[in-house]
C-alpha cells in the first residue's frame, strides 16, 4: 500500500502544475525573451547541458549541487576553480562597458549595428565542497543577450546582467533517504533589461535609457529530497528559491520566489551511470506552465560526463571530462528566439575549463 | 514498476492539460502582429509585412504602434535600411550652427544683389544641412518610385498627430532627410542634367527650381519640427533656425519669381549665382 501514498503525493504535484497560471498568452511570438535568453540563474556547463533540469541530481561533476539537500553526497572535500565562456566573446568587452555605464556612440554602433543577435556569457567560480557544507564565490558572472529586429527602424531587446556573489549551502539526512538542506545566496548585480527602438537613443528621453541599474540581494533557499532506492533510485526533490530580500525592486527585472519541483531516476545500465531528471522550474520570471517543464539526462562513464536537456525554448547537449585535477568541457545549445510559423534558433557553444584538488 | 507506470500516466495527463490550455490562446494580438511584421521585413518579405499590418491597422486604427510599424514597412519598401541612426541623430546639436549661415533680404540693394545674397544663404543652409547629418551620406539615394513609399511612410506618421512619441518623430525626421536628399538631387541636379547644354550654359527651369526650393524648405522645417519634438531641450535653438530658414526660403522664392518675369537671361544668372555660391558643386551641366 506504500505506493498509494506516493501516488497521492504525485497527484497533488500534478494539480499544482496544472493550476499554475498560464501567464504568457502572447508568448508564442515573444520578441526574444525566454528562459534560455533572459535566464537569471547562474549555472555550470554540466547544468546547462541538462537544460537546467538538475534539482534531483545528487551530484554534479563541475560545481555545487542545485539542491542544498544533496550536500551529504559529497564524498571527499574538493577545492576547485571553474571558468566558463561562450561564443560571442568578441562582444564581451562592449557588453561590460555598457554595464559599467561607459556608453558612447561607437559602443552603441558596435553593439547594435553589426549583428542582429549578440549572445555572450562568461563566468568564474571558486568552489569548496565537503559532505557538511559547500561554498562558492563568483567574482564575475556576465550574461548578455540582444536581438535587433526590423532593419527599417531597428527595435532592440537587450538583457545584460553582471553579478558578483557568494553561496553557502548545507544539508542533512534527517531520515533514511530523506534529506533537507538550505543555502544562503548573496549577490550584487548590475543589469540592463530594456526593449527600445534604436532611434530612441537619439531623443532627449533616450539619453540615459541604457543606464545600468544596481541591486543587492540576499536569499535563503531551503530544499529537500526524498529517495526511493529500490525504484531505480527514484527521487522527488523540491526547493523554494528567491526567498529573501533585495535592496530595490525593479519592474524590468522581477525575480519572484518560486517553489520548484523535480523528479529523477537512475535506471541501471551495464556500463556507467545514467540519470534522468524532470524539473518544473523557472529560469526567468515570465514563463508559462509548460515552459517550466525541463527534461534532462546525464550519463557518466569513467571520467566522461555527457549531459543533454530539452525544454520548450530549445535543447542542449554537452560533454565534460573531469580528471583528478584538470577538467574541461564543451556544450552546444540551441535557443528559440522566435517561433510560431517561423522557427528561428540561435546556436551557442560554451567552453569550460577547471582545476581542482 | 507499477508505480513508475502511474507516474508516466500522470505526467502525460499533466502535459496534455497544459498543452491544451496553451492552445486556447493562439490568436495573435497587435504586439504579435508587429513582431511578425519585423520578422517578415528582416526576411525581405516586405509586401507580406505591409499586408498583415494594414489588416491589423484596419482593426485597430488608433493603435499608434501598429501605425509606426506600418510606416517602417513602407520605408523598407522605399529602400530604407537604417543601421546607424543613432550616430546621425546624435549630431543634431550642430544644427544650431545653421543660423550663422542665414542672411536676410535687404530692401536697400538691387534685385541681383539680393538674389546673390539670398542664394548664398540658401546654398549655405542646404550644404550645411547635408553636412550636419552623417546619416545623409550613409542613406542611399532613393529612386522616384521608392520616394513615393517613403512619402507614404511619413504621411502615416503624420496621422499620429501631436501625440507622436519622440522616437517616432525622430524617425519621421530621418525619413524626411531621405526625401530631402531625393528632392535635392532629382529636382535640382536632375533638372539641370536633363536640360540641353546650349551656348556654354544650362537652361534652367526657374519655375520648377522655385517649386523645389519651396518643397525643400518645407521639408527642412518639418525636420526641424520633429527634432524639436525629439529633443525639447534644443527647441529654442531649433525654433530660431526654423524661423530663419522660413524667411530665407520665402525671400529666395520671391526673388526667383521676380526673375522669371523680369529678365529672359535670369536663368543663366541664377545658374551662375548658384554655382558661385556653393550650390555649384551640386549642379552639373553637361555631365561635368
Amino acid at each position: 500500500m506504500w505506493w498509494r501514498l506516493e501516488l497521492f503525493f504525485l497527484f497533488i504535484l500534478s494539480a499544482y502544475f496544472f493550476f499554475q497560471p498560464q501567464t504568457s498568452l502572447a508568448q508564442s511570438l515573444a520578441f526574444s525573451r525566454n528562459a534560455r535568453t533572459f535566464d537569471s540563474v547562474q549555472s555550470t556547463l554540466f547544468v546547462k547541458g541538462m537544460g537546467h533540469a538538475c534539482l534531483s541530481m545528487l551530484r554534479l561533476p563541475d560545481g555545487l549541487p542545485c539542491n542544498p539537500a544533496h550536500v551529504p553526497f559529497q564524498k571527499k572535500p574538493e577545492l576547485g576553480i571553474q571558468t566558463l565562456l561562450s561564443n560571442g566573446y568578441s562582444s564581451l568587452s562592449n557588453v561590460r562597458k555598457l554595464i559599467k555605464g561607459e556608453i558612447n556612440q561607437e559602443l552603441v554602433d558596435g553593439l547594435f549595428s553589426e549583428s542582429k543577435i549578440i549572445q555572450i556569457e562568461a563566468s568564474a567560480d571558486i568552489n569548496f565542497k565537503t559532505n557538511l557544507f559547500n561554498a562558492r564565490y563568483t567574482p564575475l558572472n556576465v550574461k548578455g543577450f540582444s536581438v535587433v529586429r526590423n532593419e527599417a527602424n531597428p527595435d532592440v531587446e537587450l538583457s545584460i546582467v553582471e553579478e558578483e556573489g557568494f553561496l553557502f549551502q548545507s544539508g542533512y539526512e534527517v531520515y533514511p533517504n530523506f534529506l533537507i538542506g538550505a543555502q544562503v545566496r548573496t549577490l550584487q548585480r548590475k543589469f540592463i533589461k530594456k526593449r527600445f527602438k534604436l532611434v530612441f537613443l537619439g531623443t532627449s528621453e533616450g539619453k540615459d535609457y541604457l543606464k545600468p541599474e544596481t541591486q543587492r540581494a540576499l536569499y535563503l533557499e531551503p530544499g529537500f529530497t526524498w529517495i526511493f532506492p529500490k525504484l531505480w533510485n527514484f527521487r522527488v526533490s523540491g526547493m523554494y528559491v528567491n526567498w529573501g530580500d533585495v535592496s530595490k525592486d525593479y519592474a524590468d527585472f522581477p525575480i519572484p520566489p518560486e517553489l520548484q519541483m523535480s523528479v529523477g531516476f537512475s535506471p541501471p545500465v551495464p556500463w556507467g551511470h545514467l540519470d534522468f531528471s524532470i524539473d518544473y522550474k523557472s529560469l526567468e520570471y515570465d514563463e508559462s506552465g509548460l515552459e517550466k517543464i525541463r527534461l534532462g539526462m546525464a550519463y557518466q562513464f569513467g571520467a566522461m560526463h555527457f549531459s543533454t536537456g530539452l525544454d520548450q525554448n530549445g535543447s542542449s547537449a554537452g560533454i565534460y571530462y573531469g580528471l583528478n585535477q584538470i577538467n574541461a568541457g564543451v556544450m552546444f545549445s540551441t535557443t528559440r528566439v522566435l517561433n510560431e510559423n517561423e522557427e528561428f534558433f540561435t546556436q551557442t557553444v560554451y567552453v569550460q575549463l577547471g582545476w581542482g584538488i | 514498476m507499477k508505480f513508475l507506470i502511474q507516474v508516466a500516466l500522470l505526467s502525460s495527463m499533466t502535459l496534455t492539460f497544459a498543452a491544451c490550455s496553451k492552445n486556447q490562446s493562439t490568436d495573435l494580438n497587435s504586439e504579435d502582429v508587429i513582431l511578425k511584421s519585423y520578422m517578415l521585413i528582416d526576411s525581405q518579405r516586405t509586401d507580406e509585412a505591409i499586408d498583415v499590418l494594414e489588416i491589423e491597422l484596419s482593426k485597430n486604427p488608433g493603435n499608434q504602434k501598429v501605425r509606426s510599424a506600418l510606416a517602417s514597412a513602407y520605408a523598407h519598401k522605399g529602400g530604407i535600411r537604417v543601421q546607424k541612426l543613432v550616430s546621425a541623430v546624435a549630431k543634431v546639436e550642430a544644427l544650431s550652427d545653421l543660423s550663422e549661415a542665414v542672411l536676410g533680404r535687404d530692401e536697400g540693394i538691387s534685385l541681383s544683389e539680393n538674389i546673390d545674397k539670398i542664394a548664398l544663404s540658401t546654398a549655405k543652409i542646404f550644404s550645411h544641412f547635408s553636412n550636419v547629418f552623417a546619416l545623409y551620406e550613409s542613406i542611399p539615394t532613393v529612386t522616384k518610385d521608392e520616394s513615393i513609399y517613403v512619402s507614404h511612410a511619413i504621411s502615416l506618421l503624420d496621422e499620429i498627430g501631436d501625440s507622436i512619441p519622440q522616437e517616432d518623430a525622430l524617425y519621421r525626421a530621418i525619413l524626411s532627410i531621405v526625401l530631402f536628399k531625393h528632392l535635392f538631387s532629382e529636382n535640382l541636379i536632375g533638372e539641370v542634367l536633363k536640360t540641353k547644354f546650349e551656348a556654354g550654359g544650362c537652361q534652367l527651369n526657374i519655375g520648377e527650381i522655385n517649386d523645389s526650393i519651396i518643397k525643400l524648405g518645407k521639408l527642412l522645417l518639418s525636420i526641424l519640427r520633429d527634432l524639436k519634438i525629439s529633443n525639447p531641450s534644443q527647441a529654442g535653438d531649433l525654433e530660431k533656425v526654423s524661423d530663419e530658414i522660413s524667411s530665407t526660403t520665402s525671400n529666395l522664392t520671391l526673388a526667383t519669381s521676380s526673375l522669371i518675369v523680369i529678365d529672359s537671361a535670369a536663368s543663366v544668372f541664377l545658374q551662375q549665382n548658384f554655382i558661385e555660391n556653393g550650390l555649384g558643386k551640386l549642379i552639373r551641366c553637361g555631365g561635368d
